[in-house]
């Protein structure tokens, strides 16, 4: 985890220096001359050399101090957390919805493999990995706000000022946003149990006379779980990106639209402290991951064993 | 005893290579593999339309026309025409060659870079398998997307750069597979046997090893073929991929989005070709990995 956060982030510091625009020549536009340029350019820090500028870079970012933005010289910790609690909502939704939609699915298509439902479900799991969520965003819009009306096209009402008006702008992007991740672990978990209903010890229970419904929920089932738990981890990852579009098209005023925003405005401070923010959030996913899965399977150890 | 255990494990490999595969053989082998032949069949159906698009749309996909501004499907424009008057079924016929042409060289880009590395950190492994897979799995700590608008943003935006960046986040994939892939080969007696007879490091690598894993990869191809194009996709919808006009799928659904309530046809087209594209390809991985590799052919 640590040299891995180490390379990141110099990965992410290479792609900052790369970054077209001096941002020196930005911060002064039209009062640039040639002194107050290297004057300022000595106050950023920007003369020192690289590695200097770097670890000074990161004892910044790890002081939540991000920079100014070049549109409107802002700090950009204070942009982003304005912006954090709506993406959070969203987010958490969506993983949730994401869960509650393939668990069933996934359990009810392994089980009925060769019904109807178990084809809608393997058909839903292919689909949904193969179609862009800004389109599904914009169907869905089209169908639910502008001609059945149920629903507004966008924007975001805060749950304290009005609850109701809160979840129906929540409701479609959520949707949107889930719909890879409920793709993804519908397929892995339909699939893991599939193996696991083929182990000796379920065929132990069955023959228990342990009903069918105990056999699957009790014993395969939570071993069948355990590899969507890892899944779990990169759906995060799937949010996070998603955050960006399914923002962009609900008009929902997260960190995902304010990044794609800066984007057009060629505001790179901004989009990079998202980025950062992003891996930061996706690297401590994982971490959770791993801890959880030692937890769950103690088979599972992270200490060095003797070969 | 060494020199014959390399023998029997590649004298299969040369027979297969001897076996010329005939025309005559292909619907025979459609039959046996059908979901390779479907889904193979509108990929390649796929690959024409971006050849012969001047000859399949009628109209110019960059010229634009401001006195047919978002017109409704009709016989002359059947997927109506964008904000700017071109029409849109012109624009997700020549789409065709940008999404193609981005899975193709990102592909590339990933496949040479991962596989290199893979090999190298398989095979000499030591240091440069650390220092490799540590890289890696730095890569891994973005999550794809994101790192691919990072890198956009700090080469700037336009479709070259939007090919490269999607070939940097799928390095990963193919890394991965080379070197565990190739971890379990050199243990191989084929591949000890040949280094027991002389053969170099090279030689090795190239006629014992990557012959070996060549499989794998094939589908690995396919698989990210599917998510280039939703990579690309979503680059273009957020406006850091191909930059206007070209006619790239991503962008086009961006610009039915700003007219959603006067023209919601307008997305469908794209919407549809981005599905289809992707489905496509990660189905046919799919079949070519239960084709290719008979011991996962269980469910």
């Amino acid at each position: 985890m640590v040299p891995v956060a180490f390379l990141a982030s110099v990965m992410l510091f290479i792609l900052l220096k790369l970054t077209p625009g001096d941002p020196v020549l930005i911060l002064l536009g039209e009062r640039a001359t040639a002194q107050n340029y290297e004057a300022l350019r000595h106050d950023l820090g920007l003369d020192q050399p690289y590695p200097v500028q770097y670890l000074a870079w990161v004892g910044h970012v790890a002081q939540g101090d991000f920079g100014k933005s070049l549109r409107n010289g802002a700090p950009v910790k204070g942009e982003i957390q304005s912006r954090l609690p709506a993406t959070l909502q969203l987010g958490v939704t969506a993983l949730l919805l994401g869960v509650v939609v393939a668990l069933p699915l996934g359990v009810l298509s392994a089980v009925f493999r060769r019904s109807p439902l178990g084809f809608f479900a393997s058909a839903f799991s292919q689909v949904g990995v193969a179609i862009p969520g800004f389109f599904v965003g914009l169907v869905l819009i089209y169908v639910f706000a502008l001609q059945l009306r149920w629903f507004p096209p966008g924007s975001y009402t805060s749950f304290t000022d009005n609850p109701a008006e809160w979840f129906k702008r929540l409701v479609l992007p959520a949707i949107t946003l889930s719909l890879f991740g409920a793709a993804t672990q519908t397929r892995f978990i339909r699939s893991g149990l599939l193996d696991t209903l083929h182990q000796d010890y379920i065929r132990t229970a069955r023959a228990k006379g342990f009903s069918d419904a105990a056999v699957i929920l009790g014993h395969a089932l939570r071993n069948a779980l355990i590899p969507s738990i890892t899944l779990l981890g990169l759906q995060v990852g799937a949010i996070l990106e998603g955050a960006f579009i399914v923002e962009s098209v609900f008009a929902w005023p997260g960190i995902g639209r304010l990044a794609v925003q800066s984007l057009g405005a060629r505001d790179y401070p901004i989009v990079q402290a998202v980025v950062l923010l992003a891996v930061f959030v996706f690297l401590t996913a994982n971490l959770l991951v791993d801890i959880a899965y030692a937890y769950l399977d103690p088979r599972i150890s992270y200490t060095r064993q003797r070969a | 005893m060494q020199v014959a255990a390399e023998r029997t494990v590649v004298a299969p490999t040369s027979q297969v290579g001897a076996q010329r595969l005939r025309t005559t053989d292909l619907p025979r082998l459609a039959a046996r593999y059908p979901r390779v032949a479907l889904f193979g069949a509108i990929i390649l159906l796929l690959i024409l339309i971006g050849i012969f698009a001047p000859l399949l749309a009628q109209y110019d996909p960059i010229q634009t026309a401001p006195t047919h501004v978002l017109e409704q499907p009709s016989p002359s424009h059947i997927l109506g025409t964008d904000n700017v008057g071109r029409d849109q079924f012109t624009r997700v016929i020549y789409g065709t060659r940008i999404s193609l042409g981005v899975a193709v060289i990102a592909v590339t880009i990933a496949l040479s870079g991962g596989v290199l590395m893979g090999l190298a950190a398989g095979y000499v492994g030591g240091a440069t398998d650390q220092v490799l897979s540590r890289l890696i799995d730095a890569l891994l700590a973005f999550p794809g997307v994101l790192l691919a608008i990072a890198v956009t943003s700090a080469l700037g935006p336009s479709l070259r750069n939007a090919m490269i960046a999607v070939g940097i986040i799928q390095i990963p994939l193919y890394f991965r597979l080379t070197r565990g892939q190739v971890l379990q080969a050199r243990e191989h007696e084929y591949v000890v046997a040949a280094a027991v007879i002389g053969a170099t490091h090279v030689r090795i690598l190239a006629r014992h090893i990557v012959p070996n894993i060549a499989n794998p990869l094939i589908v690995a191809a396919s698989i990210s073929s599917s998510t280039s194009i939703l990579a690309l996709a979503a680059l273009g919808f957020i406006g850091v991929g191909p930059q206007p006009p070209d006619p790239d799928w991503g962008s086009m659904i961006n610009t039915a989005s700003g007219a959603l309530s006067q023209a919601p046809w307008l997305s469908f087209g794209p919407g549809i070709a981005i599905f289809l594209t992707v489905f496509s390809f990660s189905m046919l991985g799919d079949a070519l990995r239960d084709a290719l590799d008979p011991r996962l052919r269980i469910n």
